[in-house]
C-alpha cells in the first residue's frame, strides 16, 4: 500500500460525491463514511509496523526530492492521519444525525468539504516540500472557511470572515517567507533547506536576510497555531461556529498545522527562535487559561482552552527539537488534546447548550454522559492515566533537568487555571436534578464523544504500564472490580458493597503475598491503614449501602489509586497515584446530594496541592534524583526547596489553616460513608507523603540543622498548631454534626503535622501514633453519625436528641470515640497527646505546646456537644420510631471499638512499630519501651495498662456499689423532671441544643471575625477581575486583530534581529 | 503491666484508707468553708460536720429515680474520676499508700484524667434531660477550656525549668526551702497558676456551673440519694486532689501528712476568700477573664523560664 | 539596482500599501481590496526572485538555450529559474479562490446584517 492513497482516496471520493449524491443522500453519506473508515483502518493496520521507528519516503511523479515532491510516512504521521480520519468519521457521525445536520446545514454537500479537509490535512502531515506545505495549508484553511460558512448562524459568518481575513494575510506572510527562502537556498525541499542552512553554516546565507524571511514564515504559522497574541479570530471562530465543525478542525487542520510547524523547526533553528517560541507559547498557556475563567459561553471557553494547550505545545516544541524534551512527550500532549478536545466539542455540540448557566443540571439524569464528560475533562487537564498526564510529566521532568527549569512555573500555574474553568463546567453539568433548569435533550449523537472518551482512556491505560510495581495485581483487581461495578451500578447496593468487600479482601491478600504489608515499613504501615479503613467502611456499607449508583465503582477505583500511591517505587508512581487519588475522590465527593460545589473546591485545592507536590518532586528530579530513596542525597538549596514545596503541598492537602476552606464542605456534603473514609484514611495521605519524603530528607540533612530548636520545621509546626486551634474552635460552633466532625478532623491532622514538623524521633512517633489513632476514631465517629443521619434523615444536631434510647450501640460508639479523641485516660487518645507534649517540650517549642494544650481542651466542647445534643436530652416525638443501625454496620463499628480498646491498653505495641519505622532514619528511637509495658521518654513516663487497670478496678467497685448497695430506682418518664413546680413544655422547647456555646462565641467574637473564607473570595475576585480586563484584549474587531499581527511581527523582528546583531 | 498485677492486698488497703481519709478531709473542708462563708456574711451557718450528715443521709435513702443508662452510671464516673485523680498524685513524697498509683503516669496523666469525672457527670446530666443541667455543662466546658490555657502555660514554664513531667521529679526540684517553691522561683507562672486554680475550684466569681439561684445547682439537678452521695464524695476528694496537685506543682509538695493537710487547706482557702469578695461572672466574662491577664502571665512565665534556662546554660 | 531588486521593493511596497488599506478602511470590500493588493505584492515578490536581467523565459524555443544539443541539457545561465513562475501561478490561483470566498462571505454578511462596516461585526469578542 502507498501512503499517497491517504490523500488520493479522499480526494477521489470528494470528486465522486456529487455524482453519487444523485443516487440519494444515503449513498453519498455511505461513500464518505467508507472513505474515512478505509483511511482509518489502513493506517491503524499499518501502525504496528511503524512502531520501531520505520520511515517510508515516497517520491511523487518519479522524481527524487529536490525536483519532485517527497512525502514521508512514519509513526507520527500515521498517528496524526489516524486521528484526522477518526475525527472525520466521528464528525461524519455527528453531522449525519438529523438534528446535527440541521445545526450545520452543510448536509451532504458539507461532506465534500470534510473530505477535502482530510485531503489537505493528510497532505500537510506527510509532505516534505515547502511549497506543497503552503498549498495543503491553503486547502485546509479554505475548507475551514467554507465549513464555517455552512452554518446558518450569522455568528458563524462573522467569525468565519474574521478568521479568514487574518488567515489570508497570514498565508501571504507564509508565501513571502517560502519564496524568499527559495531565493536564499535554491530549493523547496524542507530537508534540503535545513541541510543547506546547516551545512553552509553562518556564512553561506546572509543571516540578517534569513532572519527577516523566517519571521514572515514564523508569524504566518503562529496565526495558524492560535497562539497569543494572534489567537483572537480563532477564539471567535470557536464561539461562532458549530462545535462539531471545530472538533473536525482540531483533529485535521490544527494538528496538521502543528506538525507542519514542527517539520519547519530545523529551518527556524537557523536563527535561534527558542526563546521567542517559549515566551509566546508560555504566555499563551497562562493567559488563554486565565481569560477562559471569565467565559460564560462553553464554546468560547473551549476555544481559549485550545489556544492554551497549543501554547504549551509551541512552548515545548523548540526544546523537543533540540532534544531537551522528548518529542514523544509533546506528541502525547498533542494526541491527548486532539482526542479530548474533539470529544468535548462534540459533547458541547450535541448537548446544544450555549452558556454555562444553561448547562446547569443538564446531565443530572444521564449518568453515562456524566462519566463521559468527566473522563474527557480529566483527560484534557492532564490527569492520570490519560496520555496528557504522561506527556506533561515527561516534559516537566525534562524541563527540570535542563536549563529551562523556571519554565515549570508558568506551566503549573496555567494548568491550575485550567482546572478552575473545566471543573466549574463539570460541576454545573452535575448539579442534581431538583435544581436543574433543563434536562438533557441531545441535539446530536453523543456516540462520537463517548468513543473518543474511551479511546483517550484506552491510550492512557496502555501508557500506564510504566507504573508496574509489586502491588500491580492488587491494583488491577481493585481497578478492574471498580470498573465492573461502575458499569453494574444498577445492581442492589448491598450486593455491590459485598462485591467491594470481596475485592478489598482479595487485594489485601495479594498485597500480603507480595510482602507489601510489613507494618514496620512505611509502605506496609500506610497500606494497612488504607486496607483497614476500606474494609471497615465497605463492611458498614453492607448494612446501609449508599444509594448513588456510581459510588461503589468509584470507591474501589479510589482504593486502587491509594494502593498505587502507597506502594509507589519512584516519584512518578507517587505522583500518578496522588493525582489518581485526587480525581477519584473528587468524583466521590461529587456523589453527595449537594456535593457539586464542595467537590469543585476540593478539586481546586487538591489540584493546587498536587502542583506544589509536583514542584517539589521536580526540584528533586532536577537535582539528579531518580528514586524516592535518592531524596536522602539531596543537599543545599535543592533539599530546602524540595522540602518547602512538598511541605506546602501536603499542608494544603491536609487542609492546614488558610487552605482549610475546602475541607468542611467536602467532608460534610460527601456521601456519609465516604466522609468516614475521607476523614479516616484520605486525610492521612498527606501525612504519608510527609513520612515518605520527610524520612529521606531528614536522613540526608545536616544533623545540626535538624537538631536545633528552631530548625526548618518550625514554621510548619506553627501552621499545624494554628490549624489545630482554629479548626477546633470552629468545630465547637457548628450545628451540623458532619461539619463538626469535619472541622475536628482537620484540626486533629494539625496535631500530626506538628508532630512531624518537630523532626525528632519522638515527634514522629507521636505523629504516627496519632495518625493511626485518629484514623480508627474518626472512622468510628463518622460511621456512627452516618447511621444516625441514615435513621433520622437530618444532620442538624438540634433536630435530634435523646437518641441513646433508640440507638444505644451508636451512643456507645460515639462515647468511646469522644473519650479516645479527647485524650481522656484511660483510652488511646491520651497516649497520643502525651507523646506530642513530651516531644514539644523536649524540642523546647513551648508556645506551640501551649497552643496545642489549649486546642485539646477546646476539643471537649465540640465532643461533648456531639454526644449530648444527639444522644442525650429530650427525645423528639418524631424520632420515637427510630431503629438501631443494621447488625453488619454495628459489627464494623465493633471492630473499631476493639481496635481502640486494644490500643488503649497496649499503646507500646504500636509504638514498637513506629519506632522501628523511623529509628533507621533518625538513628534514634526517642522512646524507650520497658518490658512491663511502660513507655519512657526523656521527660515523663506512662503505663497505659496500669491506668486502664486502675480505672476499670475502681469502676467495677463503684458500679457494684450502686448496683447492689444503692437505692431501688424507678424509671421516670421523658418529661418527668424538676421544673420548679411547673410542668415542662414539649421536648423541643427544653432540649438546650441550638447555639450551644453562645457565651463562648461571644467571648471569642474578636477572633471569629477573621474569615479566611472571605480572604479567598477576595483573591478569587481579584483573579476574576484580572481575567476580565485581560480578555478585553480581544476586541472582536477584525482590524484590531490584524493590527496585533503586524505589531507582533514588528516586535518579533526587533527581538530576533537584535539577537542577530 | 506487672507493676499493676504485682500489687498486693496490703498496698491496696493502704490506698483505700488514704482515699477514705481524703474524702473525710474534703468533706470537713467543705463544712469549714460553709462556716467561714456564713461568718463573712454575718450568719451563724451550719456546723462544720454538716457535710457528713448530708452524705450519710443520702446514702441511706432507699429509693431514687433514674432517667436511663448514662444517668445511672454518671455518679460512678464522677467518683472514679475523683478517686483516680487522687490516687495518681503522690500526696506525701515517699510515703507508701499516699503515692497511690502515681507510678502509672506523670502530671499530664493527672491533668487529662481530671476530665474523666467531669465528662461522666456531664453525660449523666445530659441524659436527665433537664435544661438547667445542660446549660450548666455548656458553661462549665466553656470556663474549663479557658482556665486550662493559663494553667497549661504555667505548667509548661514549670516543666521547661524543671526538665521533667514526673510529679516526684517536680517535688524534688523544689526541695530545700520556700525560696525554691515554684510559686516564687517563677512568680509570673505562679500567678498564672494561682489565677487558673480559682477557675478550677469554681468558687465565686467562677461558680457559673452550679450557680445557685440561677440554674439551681446545675448538673446534679435531677440527682438524689446514693447517686448524689457518691457525687458529693467524689467532689470532695476531687477538691483535695486538685489542691494537692497545686501544692505539688507550686508549693514544693509535702513531706508529712500534717504539712500536706495544711498546704491543701491553704490552697483551698485562697479560692474561698477570693470567692467571698467577688460576685459571680457571666459565662463569657469568665472566659474572657482567663484569656486575658492569667494568659499574659502564663506567657510571660514561659518567657521567664526560657530566659532563666538560657542564663543557666 | 537591478530589475529583481526593483520588483522586490515594489512588491514590499504593495504589501505595505495593502496592509494599510486593510487596517484603515472600515468597508469590508475595501478591506478585501487591501488583501488583494497584499496578495499582488506577494506575487511580485515571488516573481522578482526568478528575475535575472538578460535572461529569457525558460521556454526552449531557441537551440541557443541548450548547452548540449545531444542531451538537451539547458544552459542554466541563459534562462531564468522556472520554479518561482510556477509558484506565482499557483499562488494566484489560490489567491483568486480566497478572494472569491471572501466576497461570498461579504455578500452573505450583507444579506444578514445589512451593513458593510467592519465595526458592526463585533458580536463575538472577549
Amino acid at each position: 500500500m502507498n501512503p499517497v492513497l491517504f490523500i488520493a482516496v479522499p480526494l477521489g471520493a470528494a470528486f465522486l460525491l456529487p455524482l453519487v449524491r444523485r443516487m440519494g443522500d444515503r449513498a453519498a453519506r455511505g461513500l464518505a463514511g467508507l472513505t474515512f473508515a478505509f483511511v482509518l483502518a489502513a493506517v491503524v493496520a499499518w501502525l504496528p509496523a511503524l512502531g520501531n521507528g520505520a520511515m517510508l519516503t515516497v517520491t511523487t511523479g518519479g522524481w527524487p526530492a529536490p525536483f519532485g515532491i517527497a512525502l514521508r510516512f512514519g509513526l507520527a504521521e500515521a498517528v496524526l492521519i489516524a486521528l484526522s480520519a477518526a475525527a472525520a468519521l466521528g464528525s461524519f457521525g455527528a453531522v449525519s444525525s438529523r438534528a446535527g445536520r440541521d445545526a450545520t446545514s452543510g448536509g451532504v454537500r458539507g461532506l465534500v468539504i470534510v473530505l477535502l479537509m482530510v485531503v489537505g490535512a493528510n497532505g500537510l502531515i506527510m509532505t516534505r516540500d515547502l511549497f506543497n506545505t503552503f498549498v495543503f495549508l491553503e486547502i485546509v484553511s479554505i475548507a475551514t472557511y467554507a465549513l464555517a460558512a455552512t452554518g446558518d448562524e450569522s455568528r458563524g459568518l462573522e467569525a468565519g470572515f474574521k478568521y479568514m481575513f487574518l488567515g489570508a494575510v497570514a498565508s501571504a506572510f507564509i508565501l513571502i517567507g517560502i519564496a524568499m527562502l527559495y531565493r536564499l537556498t535554491g530549493t523547496l525541499s524542507i530537508d534540503g533547506i535545513a541541510e543547506s542552512l546547516m551545512v553552509g553554516g553562518a556564512g553561506a546565507v546572509p543571516m540578517f536576510a534569513l532572519g527577516v524571511v523566517l519571521l514572515f514564515l514564523f508569524a504566518g504559522f503562529l496565526v495558524e497555531l492560535k497562539v497569543f497574541p494572534l489567537n483572537g479570530p480563532a477564539i471567535d471562530l470557536y464561539d461562532g461556529v458549530s462545535p462539531a465543525v471545530m472538533a473536525l478542525t482540531v483533529a485535521t487542520a490544527l494538528n496538521a498545522s502543528v506538525y507542519a510547524f514542527w517539520k519547519l523547526m530545523p529551518i527556524f533553528r537557523a536563527v535561534d527562535l527558542t526563546l521567542v517560541l517559549m515566551v509566546i507559547g508560555g504566555a499563551t498557556f497562562v493567559l488563554a487559561n486565565l481569560f477562559a475563567l471569565r467565559q460564560s459561553r462553553v464554546r468560547r471557553m473551549l476555544g481559549y482552552s485550545t489556544s492554551a494547550q497549543l501554547g504549551l505545545i509551541v512552548m515545548l516544541m523548540p526544546l523537543a527539537h533540540s532534544g531537551d524534551v522528548s518529542a514523544t512527550a509533546v506528541g502525547l500532549l498533542l494526541v491527548n488534546h486532539t482526542l479530548a478536545k474533539a470529544g468535548l466539542l462534540w459533547f458541547a455540540g450535541s448537548v446544544g447548550k450555549q452558556t454555562l448557566v444553561e448547562w446547569k443540571g443538564v446531565l443530572a439524569g444521564s449518568p453515562a454522559a456524566r462519566l463521559s464528560l468527566a473522563a474527557l475533562v480529566l483527560a484534557i487537564v492532564g490527569m492520570p492515566p490519560f496520555p496528557g498526564f504522561w506527556g506533561k510529566w515527561d516534559a516537566l521532568v525534562a524541563l527540570s533537568r535542563g536549563p529551562h527549569a523556571w519554565w515549570i512555573i508558568p506551566v503549573l500555574a496555567g494548568s491550575l487555571l485550567e482546572f478552575i474553568y473545566y471543573f466549574r463546567w463539570l460541576r454545573l453539568a452535575h448539579v442534581p436534578a431538583e435544581d436543574a433548569e433543563t434536562k438533557l435533550e441531545p441535539t446530536g449523537s453523543l456516540v462520537p464523544a463517548h468513543a473518543f472518551g474511551i479511546i483517550v482512556l484506552g491510550a492512557g491505560l496502555a501508557l500506564s504500564s510504566r507504573l508496574v510495581t509489586s502491588s500491580t495485581d492488587a491494583v488491577l483487581t481493585l481497578a478492574g472490580a471498580g470498573l465492573v461495578l461502575l458499569i453494574a451500578g444498577q445492581l442492589p447496593g448491598r450486593l455491590l458493597q459485598f462485591l467491594s468487600l470481596a475485592a478489598v479482601a482479595a487485594s489485601g491478600w495479594m498485597l500480603h503475598q507480595a510482602g507489601s504489608l510489613a507494618p514496620t515499613s512505611i509502605t506496609g504501615f500506610f497500606m494497612l491503614i488504607v486496607l483497614f479503613g476500606a474494609f471497615t467502611v465497605v463492611l458498614a456499607g453492607i448494612g446501609t449501602p449508599p444509594d448513588r449508583k456510581r459510588y461503589h465503582g468509584l470507591f474501589l477505583l479510589l482504593v486502587a489509586s491509594l494502593v498505587l500511591l502507597v506502594d509507589a517505587r519512584g516519584p512518578l508512581g507517587f505522583f500518578a497515584g496522588w493525582e489518581l487519588m485526587t480525581w477519584t475522590s473528587y468524583l466521590l465527593v461529587a456523589q453527595g446530594q449537594r456535593g457539586g460545589r464542595p467537590a469543585f473546591r476540593y478539586m481546586l485545592f487538591s489540584g493546587a496541592a498536587g502542583f506544589l507536590v509536583l514542584g517539589g518532586i521536580l526540584v528533586a528530579l532536577g537535582a539528579g534524583v531518580t528514586t524516592i530513596g535518592d531524596f536522602a542525597h539531596l543537599a543545599g538549596p535543592a533539599a530546602l526547596w524540595t522540602a518547602i514545596l512538598l511541605g506546602a503541598g501536603f499542608a494544603v492537602k491536609a487542609a492546614s489553616a488558610g487552605a482549610h476552606v475546602w475541607a468542611p464542605d467536602a467532608y460534610t456534603e460527601s456521601p456519609d460513608l465516604f466522609s468516614a473514609f475521607l476523614s479516616g484514611v484520605l486525610s492521612k495521605m498527606p501525612l504519608f507523603g510527609i513520612v515518605l519524603f520527610g524520612t529521606r530528607l531528614v536522613a540526608g540533612a545536616d544533623p545540626a540543622l535538624i537538631g536545633g530548636t528552631y530548625g526548618p520545621g518550625y514554621a510548619l509546626g506553627w501552621l499545624g498548631a494554628i490549624t489545630a486551634i482554629g479548626m477546633t474552635l470552629l468545630a465547637a460552633l457548628q450545628e451540623d454534626a458532619k461539619r463538626l466532625l469535619a472541622y475536628s478532623s482537620v484540626g486533629q491532622i494539625g496535631y500530626a503535622v506538628v508532630g512531624f514538623a518537630l523532626l525528632t524521633p519522638l515527634g514522629w512517633t507521636a505523629a504516627l501514633y496519632h495518625t493511626v489513632n485518629h484514623m480508627i476514631i474518626k472512622l468510628l465517629l463518622f460511621l456512627a453519625i452516618a447511621a444516625v443521619i441514615n435513621r433520622t434523615g437530618t444532620r442538624r444536631m438540634h433536630e435530634m436528641g435523646g437518641l441513646i434510647k433508640k440507638m444505644p450501640a451508636q451512643y456507645i460508639a460515639v462515647l468511646i470515640g469522644i473519650i479516645a479523641l479527647s485524650g481522656v485516660p484511660p483510652l488511646s487518645g491520651f497516649a497520643g497527646k502525651w507523646l506530642i507534649y513530651n516531644a514539644l517540650i523536649e524540642k523546647e517549642w513551648y508556645f506551640i505546646a501551649g497552643v496545642l494544650m489549649f486546642a485539646s481542651v477546646i476539643a471537649f466542647l465540640y465532643l461533648f456537644r456531639l454526644i449530648n445534643t444527639i444522644f442525650l436530652g429530650q427525645l423528639k416525638p418524631r424520632h420515637r420510631e427510630v431503629r438501631e443501625a443494621p447488625a453488619v454496620f454495628v459489627v464494623a463499628q465493633a471492630l473499631l471499638v476493639f481496635a481502640i480498646m486494644g490500643l488503649s491498653m497496649f499503646p507500646d505495641a504500636l509504638l514498637r512499630v513506629t519506632t522501628a519505622m523511623t529509628a533507621p532514619f533518625f538513628g534514634a528511637a526517642g522512646v524507650e519501651l520497658a518490658a512491663d509495658g511502660s513507655v519512657l521518654v526523656s521527660l515523663g513516663y506512662l503505663n497505659a495498662f496500669g491506668v486502664m487497670a486502675m480505672v476499670m478496678g475502681l469502676f467495677a467497685v463503684f458500679f457494684a456499689w450502686v448496683l447492689f448497695l444503692g437505692p431501688k430506682t424507678t424509671k421516670v418518664g421523658q418529661l418527668d423532671i424538676v421544673m420548679a413546680a411547673e410542668e415542662p413544655p414539649a421536648p423541643e422547647e427544653i432540649h438546650y441544643a441550638y447555639d450551644f456555646y453562645r457565651p463562648y462565641k461571644r467571648a471569642f467574637a474578636p477572633v471569629l471575625r477573621v474569615s479566611v473564607e472571605r480572604g479567598w473570595s477576595r483573591f478569587a475576585a481579584v483573579l476574576s477581575a484580572v481575567a476580565e480586563y485581560g480578555r478585553r484584549f480581544y476586541t472582536g474587531d477584525a482590524q484590531t486583530y490584524l493590527l496585533y499581527a503586524v505589531v507582533f511581527l514588528g516586535i518579533a523582528a526587533v527581538a530576533v534581529l537584535s539577537r542577530l546583531g | 503491666m506487672q507493676a499493676v498485677l504485682n500489687l498486693d492486698i496490703g498496698y491496696l488497703g493502704l490506698c483505700a484508707l488514704s482515699v477514705i481519709g481524703a474524702i473525710a478531709y474534703g468533706l470537713l473542708i467543705g463544712g469549714i468553708i460553709r462556716k467561714v462563708m456564713a461568718r463573712i456574711q454575718s450568719r451563724i451557718g451550719p456546723p462544720v460536720w454538716q457535710p457528713y450528715l448530708d452524705v450519710a443521709k443520702l446514702f441511706f435513702q432507699r429509693t431514687s429515680i433514674r432517667h436511663g443508662m448514662m444517668f445511672y452510671l454518671a455518679p460512678v464516673f464522677r467518683t472514679v474520676g475523683g478517686i483516680g485523680i487522687y490516687l495518681l498524685i503522690p500526696i506525701v513524697a515517699g510515703m507508701p499508700g499516699l503515692a497511690g498509683f502515681s507510678f502509672n503516669g506523670d502530671v499530664l496523666l493527672v491533668i487529662y484524667f481530671m476530665f474523666f469525672g467531669c465528662l461522666g457527670m456531664a453525660l449523666g446530666a445530659g441524659e436527665s434531660g433537664h435544661p438547667h443541667a445542660i446549660i450548666a455543662v455548656s458553661r462549665g466546658l466553656s470556663q474549663m477550656s479557658s482556665y486550662e490555657l493559663p494553667f497549661s502555660l504555667a505548667l509548661i514554664a514549670l516543666v521547661a525549668q524543671v526538665g521533667t513531667f514526673s510529679i516526684g521529679g517536680i517535688i524534688e526540684a523544689q526541695a530545700g526551702g520556700i525560696g525554691n517553691w515554684y510559686l516564687f522561683m517563677n512568680p509570673l507562672a505562679g500567678i498564672a497558676g494561682l489565677l487558673s486554680f480559682l477557675g478550677m475550684q469554681m468558687y465565686s466569681p467562677f461558680n457559673i456551673v452550679l450557680a445557685p439561684q440561677e440554674i439551681p445547682i446545675g448538673p446534679p439537678t435531677e440527682y438524689n440519694s446514693t447517686f448524689l452521695g457518691l457525687m458529693m464524695s467524689g467532689r470532695a476528694i476531687f477538691g483535695v486532689a486538685k489542691s494537692a496537685l497545686f501544692m505539688n506543682l507550686f508549693l514544693g509538695g509535702a513531706t508529712s501528712i500534717p504539712e500536706a493537710m495544711i498546704k491543701i487547706f491553704v490552697v483551698y482557702m485562697w479560692a474561698v476568700f477570693v470567692g467571698a469578695v467577688f460576685p459571680r461572672f457571666r459565662a463569657e466574662q469568665s472566659v474572657r477573664f482567663f484569656l486575658r491577664w492569667p494568659t499574659w502571665f502564663g506567657l510571660a512565665g514561659i518567657a521567664l523560664a526560657m530566659l532563666m534556662k538560657h542564663l543557666a546554660s | 539596482m537591478n530589475a529583481g531588486t526593483l520588483y522586490l521593493g515594489a512588491g514590499f511596497a504593495l504589501v505595505l500599501t495593502g496592509l494599510a488599506c486593510a487596517l484603515l478602511r472600515r468597508n469590508l470590500l475595501r478591506m478585501v481590496l487591501g488583501f488583494s493588493i497584499v496578495d499582488t505584492g506577494v506575487h511580485l515578490i515571488i516573481a522578482s526572485i526568478g528575475t535575472l536581467t538578460g535572461r529569457t523565459a525558460p521556454i526552449i524555443d531557441d537551440p541557443a538555450l541548450l548547452s548540449d544539443a545531444t542531451t538537451l541539457a539547458v544552459d542554466a545561465t541563459a534562462v531564468v529559474d522556472p520554479i518561482p513562475q510556477a509558484l506565482v501561478l499557483t499562488a494566484i490561483v489560490i489567491g483568486v479562490g480566497v478572494t472569491a470566498l471572501m466576497l461570498t462571505y461579504i455578500v452573505r454578511l450583507h444579506d444578514r446584517a445589512g451593513t458593510l462596516d467592519v465595526r458592526e461585526l463585533r458580536d463575538l469578542k472577549w
